[in-house]
């Protein structure tokens, strides 16, 4: 079940942190994998989960160019050990911001601690990495705290993700409800797949340990059983499994595109806003996919500025505020430096990134806030709403 | 003086520092050149100096630094040992877990003793934080001495805290127990109702690792009744919401394992229903999470085949996902393709097959294939698209398009000719020795229409020498195909494909093959057309499932790397155990949930164990005496060439063994694959024949050494049969294959009581090592020969059993009803028909069959031919073995 040490390696395999909880690793193995996993074409390498001579299996997430990799000798539970890794990266984000070679190097002390007190013997053990910071630090040694830290209650209590006993002059609580729409479109315009993934995130500056109630609009009636979810307060809730992809009734942005082939290529593309007047996307990126080899990229915009990427063999159109019920061009002409007819060169799709503040595509409200605490204050409650695509989850073929 | 030397000097003189502030950074940049990999054991006194200290950083650097070299350097740790000891009693907990957790991983075994004492203060510590270090010192120490632990009852100070009210101590505990459980030759720990109120409770207080301990053991829990099992499955229900996916995925898991209590097959869907889209939004997590789910999401759709479909979309690769998630989205979208969605599937594996990763694509087209395979409906849509597909004139999308066009060539004879033509506008570009025999086979399948079918081969001659064996062996068959269909325009091919083989090959498969068919061609033209261009069995349209066995220990291992590999855990963990799985053998199918009681299987478990351990010490007990034995009889041998099991041209060899034999060839079960028997693979079946029992072996060595005498044994089984002669070969060579039969009478003393119906016989096989294994008997050749009754006699003996002796079971899905067929079919099983009646559409049927225990079954089949089913009623003097029967004849009768 638990797994047997943990290495945290550069980009070139060498090794920064190594902790083999149960002793029966060897450093040779590992460097002779990872290299494998750097350079080799070979099919088992490029899976995340690879079995290794000698019955050990490893599997491994990147960070930054940095490999994470768990080795396990057991048939272990490969998802929870997965999930470890990522919340050890998590963990360190939250210690010391970018995690990176160097952070990595500069704080090697504070990792062998935080490796020590979340993994025991290859069985995972505490994560909140804010109580974490209550006894683990990376503090310089201060002569004046002499006194002995010991483990705070929320370690082994039963709220493992809060402290007892915090005060807030003012007791704010900030609501964000978050959807990310993630959609495929083909080239003829038809949505092959679209879903929406709803977050509420809550920050909570309250006092003690308040109970949140919220409810959600009424129309959710999948959520009837737990439309009041109950949860204590600086809990990340996500709504799981929303049943609603399918029933998104308006698609965003369409997208047309002209190819024409020869030695200069031609792009015409339109984009269309079909969400109401009164709303404002905010940071329309479209990235349209150009040729390898095009070069003297001649662009027209009838709105928003576009600059060619080379980098990314795109070009990447720019439309600060895009209201409604509106439709933009882009046409852009650019030479080929070489004439290569290859009829198979890959078919990137385009891709689109937004964010609507103060709507949710899903038409999700939050109906009502109510927070109980003994002390009955008062709160300040702030709710956002905000629609948005990230990079590479909304793509419309070409 | 060299430059690490001064470098080692100066921090020993930091080290020596009278204060403290001084000495931290010191015995930071030691554990720094320590991560890097240096030497720093020279150190080791001065650090030792600075232990005596309030700081605890300081402490655990100075702890990390001994447990790194306590190994080499044992000397050393006993000074430092006297520090630790004095930190197990220190005040503040934090020091306290340190010392155990420190002490605890100094892997070496002769300071071990001195864990104990402090050990079992831990465990009653008044901290949990300390008491939840103490319980994993447990694991540590049963790792490096297991007598240990024993000797101071350490397992039952841990079950103990089963009850502790601090729900990490408790999924600690767990995680221990089930760890020392799984190492030890006998399990120490069972999950009993007083436990799993521990455990169900302490679910919802725990960190979310803790959750998934908690969850994993009680995949241990019987629940002593159904309604027990559904209470768990209500437990957990919540807990598939979780955030972390590793909890989900445990949940499942414990789910699916509670679903093998419970009978009412709406229970179960109802549940599993909840379950599919909690798998479904595991989707949203990172590639690596996505990965697992997916391996997991494949065992769960063969298990609940339906659930997923509409959810289909969701499993359309996205641009940006990582070639090892698309590669198994792809296998998902296959298994969950309809009649309804095949469209939308053809467009999407369509757009795959766009893309630049070759394997990808290859996997795509391949998909496409299957698709025609699977829904005959959509078969013509989906070769449409694959002859869009070659006119692409890519190379591998070319390649891999010929390779599914055979498989739908076998699965669909004689239709979707037209592909044909278009495949062989294309020939040139073929380098993949795959393809190039699937080509070939094409050819040779279709030479009759091809109108220049021996232009095509003999174009493949021409490298005869310098093509794989795959593609010669089929060009060898091929050829004999096209000389048969048109003698003319094949012989001279014929003619040289076989002078080539037999004279100038050394691959003695081919010449074997060669000479084969050079004989069978010579025997006679009639002949030799009859056997080669015969009717051949079609390929299964289920080739990616897992057996129903196989699939039900899988999804008791979900979420683990068992499942990952789709292995089994004994497979590719070495010293893993068995026994923790046996019990699931009866996971079912999602339309018949077949489950026997609880408390009938708890028993069963049991006789099981103790059956086992009495079958290996008489089978050792046994096996020494063959060595003095004489050699045995030798009954029959016979060798054939290796093959790859799923030419297409294995179809030729078993009708070449059908035509000479005359008889039923049952196919045979691996009994022991490659891996397990170490290079030896023995597929075995059972088979009754002018009334006896033969038990037919293949055995192949895939070792580099030869076999000499192997020794077979029977457990005690249901009937008593028992090899009358050991395995009549004498040695088997590296790579070669040998069948061989041996005849099993019938002896009293081997039966096994009768409560205990099963149709699974224990075998031991010994060469170098002794392989446990099992091979299930058709209950038909327990049929004796003399089963028939007279007619008048019938309805006597009918009448003579009460009703109460009668049984009755519905069959739906026959796939003969035609009673003429079904008489003589039954009758080649020894099942004899007796009388005939007719009411309206429904035929009833009288059939006798005689075990060979003497018991007689008198059988009623009435078959609707309307709805295509039949109710069986069965009558007999001992009704213990009718569900048998029953099940015998429903496999019989749909399949």
């Amino acid at each position: 079940m638990a797994c047997s040490g943990i290495y945290i390696l550069d980009p070139h395999g060498q090794i920064l942190i190594m902790r083999n909880y149960r002793g029966d690793l060897l450093i040779a193995r590992i460097k002779k994998v990872i290299q494998k996993v750097i350079h080799g074409d070979e099919e088992k390498y490029k899976q995340p989960i690879i079995e290794d001579e000698d019955g050990i299996t490893y599997a491994y997430i990147q960070h930054k160019g940095l490999y994470f990799v768990a080795a396990t000798k057991l048939n272990s539970n490969m998802l929870m050990i997965i999930q470890f890794l990522y919340k050890l990266v998590q963990v360190f984000q939250d210690y010391f911001g970018d995690v990176d070679e160097e952070s990595i190097r500069d704080n090697f002390i504070v990792i062998h601690q935080l490796l020590d007190e979340m993994m025991d013997f290859g069985f995972p053990q505490f994560s909140e990495s804010k109580i974490l910071q209550e006894y683990i630090n990376s503090e310089v040694y201060k002569p004046e705290k002499q006194e002995p830290k010991t483990i705070p209650m929320a370690v082994t209590g039963k709220v493992s993700w809060r402290s007892d006993g915090i005060i807030h002059n003012k007791n704010e609580l900030f609501v964000d409800v978050i959807e990310e729409i993630r959609m495929v479109v083909n080239s003829t315009g038809r949505v092959i797949n679209s879903e929406i993934i709803g977050k509420v995130n809550i920050i909570s500056k309250l006092s003690g340990m308040p109970t949140v109630h919220f409810g959600l609009s009424d129309n959710f009636f999948f959520l009837h059983k737990e439309a009041v979810e109950k949860e204590k307060a600086k809990k990340k809730i996500e709504v799981d499994d929303v049943k609603l992809h399918s029933c998104v009734k308006y698609s965003l942005v369409e997208c047309v595109t002209e190819k024409h082939p020869g030695s200069r290529i031609e792009y015409l593309v339109k984009v269309r806003s079909f969400f109401r007047e009164k709303f404002t996307a905010r940071n329309v990126h479209v990235y349209i996919p150009v040729l390898k080899d095009a070069d003297s990229p001649k662009i027209k915009t009838t709105k928003g500025k576009c600059i060619y990427a080379p980098k990314i063999d795109s070009m990447d159109w720019n439309i600060k505020a895009f209201s409604g019920k509106k439709e933009y061009l882009l046409r852009a002409h650019f030479g080929l430096s070489s004439f290569k007819g290859e009829p198979n060169d890959e078919k990137r799709p385009v891709t689109v990134e937004f964010e609507i503040p103060g709507q949710t595509v899903s038409g999700m409200v939050i109906k009502y806030l109510k927070v109980h605490e003994k002390s009955g204050y008062e709160v300040l409650p702030w709710v956002r709403y905000l629609t948005c695509s990230i990079k590479n989850s909304y793509e419309i073929r070409i | 003086m060299s430059r690490t030397q001064a470098e080692i000097q100066e921090i020993e003189f930091s080290l020596r520092q009278p204060k403290e502030i001084k000495r931290k950074p010191a015995i930071k940049h030691v554990i720094s050149l320590m991560t890097a990999g240096r030497d720093v054991s020279a150190l080791f006194s001065p650090l030792l100096s600075c232990l005596n200290t309030k700081d605890i950083e300081i402490k655990k650097l100075i702890y990390l630094y001994l447990m790194h070299y306590a190994k080499s350097k044992p000397s050393l740790v006993e000074q430092a040992l006297q520090f630790i000891v004095v930190d197990v009693n220190d005040q503040n907990p934090l020091v306290r877990a340190l010392a155990l957790r420190t002490m605890a991983s100094i892997r070496v075994e002769k300071f071990t003793t001195f864990l104990i004492e402090p050990l079992k203060e831990g465990l009653k510590d008044k901290d949990p934080y300390v008491r939840k270090t103490a319980v994993l010192a447990v694991a540590k120490l049963f790792d490096i001495n297991p007598e240990l632990v024993k000797k101071h009852g350490f397992v039952d100070r841990l079950t103990k805290l089963l009850s502790d009210s601090n729900s990490m101590v408790v999924s600690n505990t767990v995680a221990t127990l089930m760890e020392i459980s799984n190492a030890s030759p006998e399990p120490v720990f069972q999950v009993t109702k007083e436990n799993e109120k521990y455990i169900t409770s302490a679910i919802n207080e725990s960190t979310e690792w803790g959750q998934v301990f908690l969850l994993e053991s009680l995949m241990e829990y019987q629940p002593p009744s159904p309604k027990e099992a559904e209470k768990i499955i209500d437990r957990v229900v919540p807990r598939l919401s979780h955030k972390n996916s590793a909890v989900v995925l445990s949940s499942v898991r414990l789910i699916l394992k509670m679903f093998t209590f419970i009978e009412e097959k709406e229970i179960i869907l109802q549940f599993a229903r909840k379950m599919a889209p909690s798998l479904v939004s595991l989707m949203d997590n990172n590639p690596e999470v996505q990965y697992v789910a997916l391996r997991n999401i494949n065992l769960f759709v063969q298990r609940f085949p339906k659930l997923l479909i509409k959810d289909a979309k969701v499993f359309f690769c996205k641009y940006k996902d990582p070639v090892y998630i698309k590669m198994e989205k792809v296998d998902i979208l296959v298994m969950l393709a309809t009649n309804s969605n095949i469209n939308e599937l053809l467009i999407e594996f369509t757009e795959y097959a766009k893309e630049v990763d070759v394997d990808f694509v290859r996997k795509s087209v391949n998909a496409i294939g299957k698709c025609a395979i699977k829904l005959s409906k959509a078969a013509q849509a989906c070769v449409k698209v694959l002859i869009e597909l070659v006119k692409t004139k890519i190379n591998y999308i070319v390649q891999e398009v010929i390779i599914v066009v055979r498989d739908i060539f076998r699965r669909y004879p004689n239709q979707y000719e037209s592909i044909i033509g278009v495949l062989c506008e294309n020939l040139q570009s073929l380098d993949q020795p795959e393809a190039k025999a699937s080509m070939v086979w094409i050819i040779g399948e279709y030479s009759d229409r091809i109108d220049n079918a021996d232009e095509l081969l003999k174009a493949f001659l021409f490298n005869f020498h310098e093509e794989d064996p795959e593609v010669q062996l089929q060009l060898l068959t091929s050829s004999v195909k096209l000389f048969l269909s048109k003698p003319d325009e094949g012989q001279e091919i014929l003619e040289q494909v076989l002078s080539t083989a037999t004279n100038e090959s050394d691959n003695p498969d081919l010449r074997d093959r060669a000479f084969m068919y050079f004989r069978l061609v010579d025997a006679g033209f009639e002949e030799a057309n009859n056997i080669i261009l015969g009717e051949k069995p079609l390929i299964d349209t289920i080739s990616f499932k897992y057996d129903s066995k196989l699939l039900g220990k899988l999804l008791s291992q979900i979420s683990t790397l068992s499942s990952v590999f789709h292995k089994l855990p004994e497979t590719f963990i070495s010293g893993a155990k068995v026994f923790a799985q046996e019990d699931d053998d009866n996971s079912n199918d999602e339309d018949d949930g077949g489950i026997l009681q609880v408390q009938e299987k708890e028993k069963e478990k049991k006789i099981e164990r103790e059956k086992k351990n009495e079958m290996e010490t008489q089978q050792i007990g046994q096996l020494i005496n063959f060595a003095d034995s004489q050699p045995p009889p030798i009954v029959k041998t016979k060798s054939i060439p290796q093959q790859r099991n799923d030419s297409p041209d294995q179809e030729m060899f078993e009708m070449e063994i059908a035509q000479r034999n005359d008889e039923v060839i049952v196919d045979k079960e691996e009994i022991i694959d490659e891996e397990r028997g170490k290079g030896m693979i023995v597929s075995a079946a059972f088979r009754r024949r002018e009334q006896q029992i033969y038990f037919d072996l293949t055995i192949s060595n895939r070792t580099s050494y030869p076999f000499g005498k192997l020794a077979m044994v029977f457990n005690k089984n249901l009937f008593g049969m028992k090899p009358n002669a050991q395995v009549p070969i004498t040695g088997i060579m590296p790579g070669q294959t040998t069948e061989c039969s041996v005849v099993c009478p019938i002896i009293q003393s081997h039966k096994l009581p009768a409560n205990e119906a099963t149709l699974e016989v224990q075998i031991a096989i010994k060469n170098f090592e002794v392989f446990y294994t099992q091979c299930t008997s058709p209950m038909n050749i327990f049929f004796t020969e003399d089963g028939k009754i007279e007619k008048r006699n019938f309805l006597n003996h009918w009448k003579a059993i009460s009703d109460d002796d009668e049984r009755i079971k519905e069959i739906q899905g026959l796939s003969e009803t035609n009673p003429d067929i079904l008489k003589m079919k039954l009758a080649n099983l020894n099942i004899f028909f007796i009388a005939k009646r007719q009411e309206g559409s429904i035929d009833i049927l009288y059939f006798s069959l005689k075990l060979v225990n003497s018991v007689i079954f008198l059988i009623e089949l009435s078959i609707d031919q309307e709805n295509q089913s039949c109710q069986l009623a069965t009558r007999s003097q001992d009704t213990s073995l009718i569900p048998l029967f029953e099940e015998f004849m429903e496999r019989f009768l749909t399949d």
